[in-house]
Order: structure tokens, then sequence, then C-alpha cells
């Protein structure tokens, strides 16, 4: 009795390879007569399109015609091996082996032609791949190529060499050798069974637009690597036509020099064998290495095996091909189940650009899992913009210049933060929110700040709003008309299956409101809330006194009304000021938000008008936004940023005077210039217009950092919860007008705002055993964008111990015995780290050391500090002078015309100035 | 080849062209690799990269990573009434 097992091997010894290809062979072409009815050579990737859509019985046969072709060569390549190894070519007479070994190249033609008759992106590359290397071939290379490729884009002839010539050449080729091209049956029916199986599961592959590798054929992706290699491409062919010879050689060849030269074949096959899985596993976009394991995705691998079985029972019967769209050579299915959708802006309507181009997913399926699958729901996160916004048709600019933009990077925020804990002795370095670790300072960061981020997804459908955080190109662009609101509402509602499609999408446009941005910056220096005149309480929704000075915000912050900013007022939204180079960035990495911001006051409050920019001389970017806008009459000058360069689209300038338009609004504002009292004399030269013009600042005092081991917390980098966090304990949250401090630029010194950004302690031995307690007294610059138009008033600074940086309290200029003295009382205590009042930045004793003789390290920037101590004489030399005389008298007037040291030589002997001023 | 002159800074993909724009000037070349011919249609931080085996070009056209050795073939360019023009 033969046992199964003998059978079973009896069966592989007594068929040849040889025959399991013949079979196979046979297989590809009755399937290919089948897939040739639906298929369009005038148009192959919409016929592909069309047939994976709406015919799956042509999807079986397609993939028939694929599985068994890959077989086919496999088990040809096996069935040459099988023969060499037991030297069976010498078997074979001269001339058959000869046509054999020509036949071994007109396999791989035909599979080649196969891949390029599939007419999407890599086979359009297969195919300039191939004319070029064919022409390379002396002498006859550029005959061949016409012979074989034919002329320009036309894969006629193409089709025709692959379903005819090259066919039948290897029908004969296959008869002369084996005697037979049916076969035996029993394999016959084996390899149709396997085949019949492998049709049914797994798909024939298609490349989607959205893909962004260019992979060959499997059997051709070492060959890629090997071209990759080669500086003279049609070495290559000698690599080829040299393996071909030594083939056609090796019977004439003693038996010891053919046994050689088959292992070199061999080897040669091995090495191959590493390219290919190089080229496969570790070849990424841009041909740059990678891992699988990079932790970067492993989309890049193309997918040979597409598990996905044919789904004979869906209805199409209402569906014609022509109902389905063609979006730029591809046909999209998507369409037909979300019918009607509107809401779009023009330049992403789905009949211009598909669905697929932002969402993925596979337009090839009417079933609704197959269709979704793979789909983006939210397009436009960081993670994925490349894929979608930055794809090389849309915006690849835009998204590789937002990566690097502040809002992305939190590079400053990250800065002083390790500043702060010691862990870095810089505050210009760049750094990457991206990049964060698990010390100290990047747990603090990732327990508390670095949610607002663009990186950070938004993971959910609808609108943003107060609670948004990051969310990529949607943060800006994303926008829910009423109807979409709607819609929206309805759908998230909305219960099963029988719930519609929503039929109002949202909208991706230029209409980009303070909502927007609204959320993130209503946190750090709140200049969101700030601008609108509201500021931060510590009191809690509970205990809200019924008053509408009081806003609760969406995350239960309770605001207090104060002062607006005027520009909101006036009804300006954030994007009349900050343009798009400045959102968006302008390539540039930058350390802190001053450098990246551009906008200046005196570009629109100006003295004398500023550079203008023609139309015609807008740069790509200004110049489509104007055009959208509808702001593009060709005789418009638009006034030009002094720092940035760049023209503000949105400003018309004409002679000495100019406009501005609000973007959303299409208000027209008419654009002043600085008071009288900024501009005269000298002596405020140096003062930024937010010094005078600001009306209150938020101010945090008092805060205490501690890591709690068992408080609950939550990872804003990876999203997810945790045991432990940093807290905070804050003191208390005041507003008023603010401090003033020295900026240093290139443009030379600047006295501008500052808020105490940084006076806090931070037990760091709560995180790490061998780390102490650090405490820190520190400053930052700010524009906190509540500017009122009456700036303030003399003694808002020159007698105002805020401002001059002592802190809260009185601060009394003192005549006793013809001696003038300054004399100081904090409302605060001195704290216990350096002895100076909590809110101080600086001591009123005009040193600069603290009251342990430790020098001041004084901001958040390197090139920011507070008033020297001369500057703070001289302050307080006016202050002194308006302790007598009023702000409007004569007196103070004439001080501010002329040179106030030589002023102060006229002054009589009933003026008494302070102890400190030596006169020159 | 005919397009409206608006065009961004950067590199630009129009089939088998490129446009290269750098502070109001701009080339054009053929897309197509002087490798193997395929149509370069990737940029890498304004440079244009072949998908096909990883040659990168700087915006004069010159290769600055191979395997191409070749620099891209320059085309004739010229603006008339608001498009640009190409010889391809």
């Amino acid at each position: 009795m033969i046992n199964k097992q003998g059978s079973i091997s009896s069966f592989f010894i007594r068929n040849t390879y040889g025959l399991f290809a013949v079979s196979f062979f046979l297989i590809t072409v009755v399937s290919g007569i089948f897939l040739a009815i639906p298929y369009d050579v005038a148009s192959p990737f919409e016929s592909i399109g069309t047939i994976l859509i709406m015919n799956p019985f042509a999807v079986f046969f397609r993939n028939m015609h694929y599985w068994s072709a890959q077989l086919f060569l496999i088990f040809t390549l096996l069935h040459i091996w099988d023969h060499l190894k037991k030297s069976g070519e010498k078997k074979v007479k001269s001339g058959v082996w000869f046509r054999l070994t020509i036949s071994v190249l007109v396999v791989f033609f035909v599979m080649i032609t196969g891949f390029i008759l599939k007419g999407d992106g890599d086979a359009v590359q297969a195919r300039l791949i191939m004319k070029s290397l064919m022409s390379k071939i002396p002498f006859m290379g550029d005959l061949l190529t016409f012979s074989l490729l034919g002329k320009g884009d036309d894969l006629q002839l193409i089709y025709v060499h692959h379903i005819a010539t090259a066919t039948i050449f290897l029908v004969f080729i296959i008869f002369e050798h084996s005697k037979t091209i049916w076969g035996r049956t029993l394999i016959f029916i084996y390899t149709l069974i396997l085949i019949s199986v492998l049709s049914f599961f797994f798909q024939a592959p298609l490349q989607t637009e959205t893909a962004n590798v260019m992979k060959g054929p499997w059997y051709f992706v070492g060959f890629q690597e090997i071209l990759h290699r080669l500086t003279y491409p049609g070495l290559s062919l000698i690599i080829v036509f040299g393996l071909l010879l030594l083939l056609y050689l090796i019977p004439q060849m003693r038996e010891k020099n053919s046994q050689i030269f088959k292992k070199i074949i061999l080897y040669t096959f091995y090495i191959y064998v590493v390219l290919t899985i190089t080229g496969y596993f570790f070849r990424g976009e841009n041909w740059e290495l990678r891992t699988p394991w990079d932790g970067k995705g492993t989309d890049y691998i193309v997918n040979v095996f597409n598990p996905e079985p044919v789904l004979f029972g869906e209805d199409v019967t209402d569906i014609r091909s022509e109902d389905i769209p063609s979006i730029n050579g591809r046909k999209e299915s998507c369409m037909i189940c979300h019918k009607n959708i509107e809401g779009f802006s023009p330049a992403h309507n789905p009949k211009a650009i598909g669905c697929v181009s932002c969402h993925g997913g596979n337009s090839f399926s009417l079933n609704k899992e197959r269709a979704h699958k793979g789909m983006v729901v939210i397009p436009g996160n960081m993670a994925d913009a490349d894929k979608s916004c930055g794809t090389t048709k849309c915006h690849p600019v835009i998204t590789e210049r937002v990566n690097k933009t502040l809002m992305n990077t939190l590079s400053g925020m990250i800065t002083v933060d390790r500043y702060v804990f010691g862990e870095s002795d810089s505050l210009s370095i760049l750094n990457n929110v991206h990049h964060l670790g698990n010390s100290a300072a990047d747990e603090h960061l990732r327990n508390l700040c670095v949610i607002c981020h663009l990186g950070n997804p938004k993971a959910e459908t609808g609108p943003i709003s107060e609670l948004s955080r990051g969310g990529g190109c949607n943060a800006c662009h994303l926008n829910y008309n009423e109807k979409a609101l709607l819609a929206h509402s309805e759908y998230q509602n909305g219960k099963g299956d029988d719930m519609p499609n929503p039929v109002v999408h949202s909208s991706l446009s230029l209409n980009i409101t303070n909502e927007h941005c609204f959320g993130c910056h209503s946190r750090s220096g709140r200049i969101s809330t700030n601008y609108e005149g509201w500021h931060e309480t510590e009191i809690t929704k509970e205990d809200i006194p019924d008053s509408s000075e009081f806003r609760i915000l969406e995350d239960y912050r309770v605001f207090v009304k104060m002062t607006e900013d005027v520009h909101h007022k006036a009804g300006l939204d954030c994007i009349d000021c900050h343009n798009s180079y400045e959102i968006m960035g302008d390539g540039n990495l930058y350390a802190h938000e001053e450098q990246q911001v551009k906008i200046r006051c005196e570009d629109c409050h100006f003295e004398k008008m500023p550079e203008t920019v023609s139309y015609d001389k807008l740069d790509y970017e200004s110049r489509k936004i104007a055009d959208l806008k509808g702001w593009n009459n060709k005789n418009s000058k638009y006034i030009k940023g002094k720092e940035s360069g760049i023209a503000l689209i949105n400003t018309l300038a004409d002679g000495n005077s100019a406009l501005m338009v609000g973007k959303n609004s299409g208000k027209v504002f008419s654009l002043n210039g600085p008071g009288e009292k900024c501009t005269r004399g000298s002596g405020h030269k140096d003062l930024s217009c937010s010094a005078c013009h600001t009306a209150w600042a938020p101010r945090c005092i008092g805060c205490h950092n501690v890591y709690e081991q068992q408080t609950d917390g939550y990872d804003m980098l990876t999203d997810k919860l945790k045991k432990g966090t940093w807290v905070e304990y804050s003191g208390d949250f005041l507003a008023m007008q603010p401090t003033l401090g020295v900026f240093e630029d290139r443009n030379g010194e600047n006295v501008k705002p500052a808020v105490p950004g940084m006076i806090l302690s931070i037990d760091k031995g709560s995180y790490s055993k061998d780390e102490g307690y650090l405490f820190h007294r520190l400053y930052a610059p700010a524009e906190p964008h509540t500017i009122v138009k009456e700036g303030g008033n003399c003694k808002s600074c020159h007698n105002n111990p805020v401002a001059i940086g002592y802190g809260e309290g009185k601060l009394v200029y003192e005549i006793a015995n013809g001696r003038g003295k300054w004399n100081f009382i904090s409302k605060y205590r001195n704290n216990e780290n350096d002895g100076l009042p909590e809110d101080a930045w600086i001591p009123f004793d005009f040193s600069n050391t603290d009251f342990y003789g430790n020098i001041f390290s004084h901001s958040t920037r390197e090139n920011f500090r507070p008033f020297t101590t001369e500057e703070q004489q001289r302050i307080l030399t006016v202050g002194a002078c308006l302790t007598c005389h009023e702000e409007d008298s004569e007196v103070m007037h004439e001080s501010l015309n002329s040179d106030f040291r030589s002023y102060l030589k006229s002054i009589g002997d009933e003026c008494v100035l302070p102890d400190f001023y030596k006169a020159e | 080849m005919k397009i409206r002159d608006d065009i961004p800074e950067g590199v630009s993909f129009f089939d088998e062209v490129i446009i290269c724009k750098k502070s109001d000037e701009e080339k054009a070349f053929s897309a197509k690799c002087t490798h193997l011919g395929c149509i370069i249609n990737r940029e890498i931080d304004g440079e244009p990269v072949c998908p096909c085996h990883g040659s990168r070009f700087d915006i004069n056209g010159e290769p600055v990573r191979g395997p191409a050795r070749k620099r891209l073939k320059q085309l004739e360019l010229k603006k008339q009434n608001g498009s640009i023009i190409i010889k391809v």
C-alpha cells in the first residue's frame, strides 16, 4: 500500500516544475482572454478602476491572470534550476537550448509588459525605465525600443506584444521543449484550484495615487537596487546579457567549468534575493533607507499580497460606468455613495481633486468597509499632512514650512523650561517638541504645557472650538458653516446604519477667524483672551457672581471683563495683522516668538509712508491670497512690512495714507499715524508702542512646582494617562499695567512690556532623588495685546514701581531738609529665596544682586533685561519732577522737547532732585 | 507648454516639466531624470528627487546625489501676457 506521504512525494518526483509552469501559463493565457474583454488599452488605469468597482467577475479573472503569471515565472525559474542541477541541459539540442535561453528574456518581457499595462504610476515609470535601458543597446537600441514599446505614451503596441507576439512565441517554445502545451490534467486541476483560491482571497496590485514610494514588480525590485548603484545604467544590460550568455554556453562547457558557472549563477541569484529584500523592506520614500522598526510606520512597504476576497454579491445593477467620476485619470467610487455632498471651497471640491487625495481609502470599491479601509477621517494633521495637504500636487512647500513654525516646534517653551530646570544653560538654542525625553523638565512639559502644538492631532470631527488644541492644517483652515454644523450634529446624534451620510462637508478656506486662534492662545500669555478684554481669575464656575462681567470658557475657567484691545474693538481679527508667513512660518527655525512674528506697529501707524509693493511684484503666496480675496487690482500698492519685507496684502497705499481691509470682515480701516506725544523729542525714542499703549497684562507670581508620584497625570505628547505628574500650585493671578524691560536686537535697544514669566520654585527632588530645590525670578518680554488708544500718562511709568520693576507697593518721593529721596514699601513680603518682594523683578536698592549676593539672571531671553541702575535713576529723576509739576505743565512739556539733562541745568533752586542725581 | 505665470517659490511640477523658482528667477527643466528617464515628481527641501532610484538635483538642475550624473535638460522659458511658455 502506498502511504499518503509516498504518493505526494512521488507526485512531485514524477511531475517537474516545468509541467507546473505549463499549467500556470495555460491559466494565464485563458484568464487573459476573459480580462481582455472589459480592459481598455486606451485608458488602462480607468478601465481597471471600473473593473474593480463594478465587475467582480472581471476582478476574479484579473487576479487569476496575475497570480498564475507570477507562479508561472517562479516555476519557470525553478524548472531552469532543476535542469541545471541535474545537468539536463546536456540532453537538449543546441538550437532548442538557444531558443530556451531567449525565452527567458521573453518571459520577463511578457511579465513586465503586463505590469506596464496596469497604467498606474509605477507602470508609467517602469515603461520609461525600460525604454531608456533598451535604447542603450548598441546599434539597434532605438529600433528595438520602437518595435517593442511603440511611440510616446501609447500602449497599443505593448498590448499587442503582450497578448500576441510574446505569448505565441512562448507557446511555440513550450511545445518545442516539452512536447505539450496542455500539461497534465491532474497538475492542471491542482494549479487551477490553487490559483482560484489565491484569486478569491488576494487582489492583484494596483498603485494608489497617494502612494509615496515607487516600486517595480517584485521580481525587478532587486534590479532597481542595482540600477540605483549604477551611474552608467547600461552596465546592467551587460550583467543581464552576460548571465544569458552564460546560460547558453553552459551545455558546451566541460563539466567542471559548467559547475563553476552554475554556482556563479546561483550566488548571483542569492545576491539578487538580498537586494530584493533590501528594496522591499528597507527602502522608503525618496529612496531613503528605513527599517520597519524605526517608529515611522511601515506604509512604505508595498504589500504584494492584498488580502481582500472578491465580493461577488455586491449589487451594482443601478450603476453605469459613466456614472463613476474620473478624477485626474483615476476612477473614484466615493461619490456614488456620497452623492450631492456640498460645502467645499472651490479648490477642494471633489470634482476637482476627488476624495482620496485628502482622505485616502480605497476608491475602487463600492463596499462600505472596503472603501473606507485605510481612510483618514480627519486629514490635515501634521502626522499625515505630507500625504494629504502636502502632496506634490497640492501644498508641499507649505507643509514643510509649517513643520518648522514655532506653533509646531514649541522651541521657546521648551528652551525656557529646560533652562529653568537647570538642564540647559542656553536660552537661545532650538528645540522641538517631538524630541522630548523624560527628564524633569521634559516631563514637566509633557504634563502641563505641550498640548498646544500643531502636531497634536485633531481626533474628532467637528469645528475648531475653545477646547481645540493642535490639529495641523485644520487648526486654522477648517470651517463649518451653519448647514455643515447642522449636518454634523445630525450625523453625530444619528443611530445605526440607517442614518444617511452627511451631505454638507466642512470646508477648508482662508476664513481664519479669531475662534481658530482662541483655544491655544487662551493659555500661556493669554493673548487671545487679553485681546477681547478678558482676564483669567481663580474663581470657580460655582462661585461666579451673577454678572455679565464674567465669562466661563468651555474648560470652566472663569474670566473677568477688562479693557479690550482697541484693534479688537474696531473689528480687526488676528490675521489682519499676522500674515501667512508669520503663522505658517517662512521656512526658518526660530528659537522664540518675537523672532518669527515680524509685524510691527509702525508698519501701519507710520509717520512717513513705508516701502510699498505693487501687485505685479508680489510674491506668489501673497498674490494668490490677493487673487482669492479679490484684491488684485493691477494698480494696487501694498505696504511692505519693515521687518518681514513681505507685503501686508490687506493694505492699500495711496500717497502718504493707507487703508486696511479686514480679511474676514471686509471692513475698511484707515491707518492713522502715531500721536504727537509719541514722536515729540528724543526722550522716548527707544520706547516701543506697546510700552505706553498696553492697558494691562496678566501677572502670575509665586508658583510652586512639585512632582506628585501618586497623582493621576497625562502625557500630552503621547496622549496617555499615567501615574505621577508635575503639579503647579499657582500664586495670584493679577492684571495691571506691565513692567517694562529693555530688548536688544539688530535694530538697537527697545523698551517693551515684561511679565513675570517665571517667579517660581521647583522641587526637583520630588521627581528625582538626586536633585534639589530650585528658585527662579525671570521676567519675559511680552506683547499683551491690550492696546488702548490713549497711552499711559507720565506717572504710570515714572512713578510706578511695577513699571520700573520693583513690584507693587508704595513708591513715594520725599523731600526733607533740602534732600530728595525715593522710598518704596512693597505690597508683598520678601521671598526667602532671594530677599526680593514676591512680585519684583529687581531690587529697589539699585543693586544687581539679590539678598544673598547672587547676580540676577534677569529674564527668559539672553537679549532682554530690566533697567540698569542708571536707567532707573533717570526714570525716577523725571518721576521726582512729576511729584510737583503736572504732566501737562509747560515745564514737563519743555523737558520732553529738549535734552533732559541739559534742561535740568536750568531748573530753579526750589527744585530738589533725588540724592543719586549728579549733575554733569 | 503654456502655464499661468503664477509659480510659487521652490520647485513646481507640471507633467514632464519642472520649474525651479528662486528670488523671482525661474528656470524650466525636463522632468525626465537623466539616469533612466523616470519622471521626477517629488522634492525634498526644495530639490527635485527622482522616485525611481533616488537621484537628487539642485535648483540649477545639477545632480547632487546619484546615480544620475548629468544635469537635467534645461528648457527654454519665456513669459508672455501673464503666461509662461516652455519649449518642451
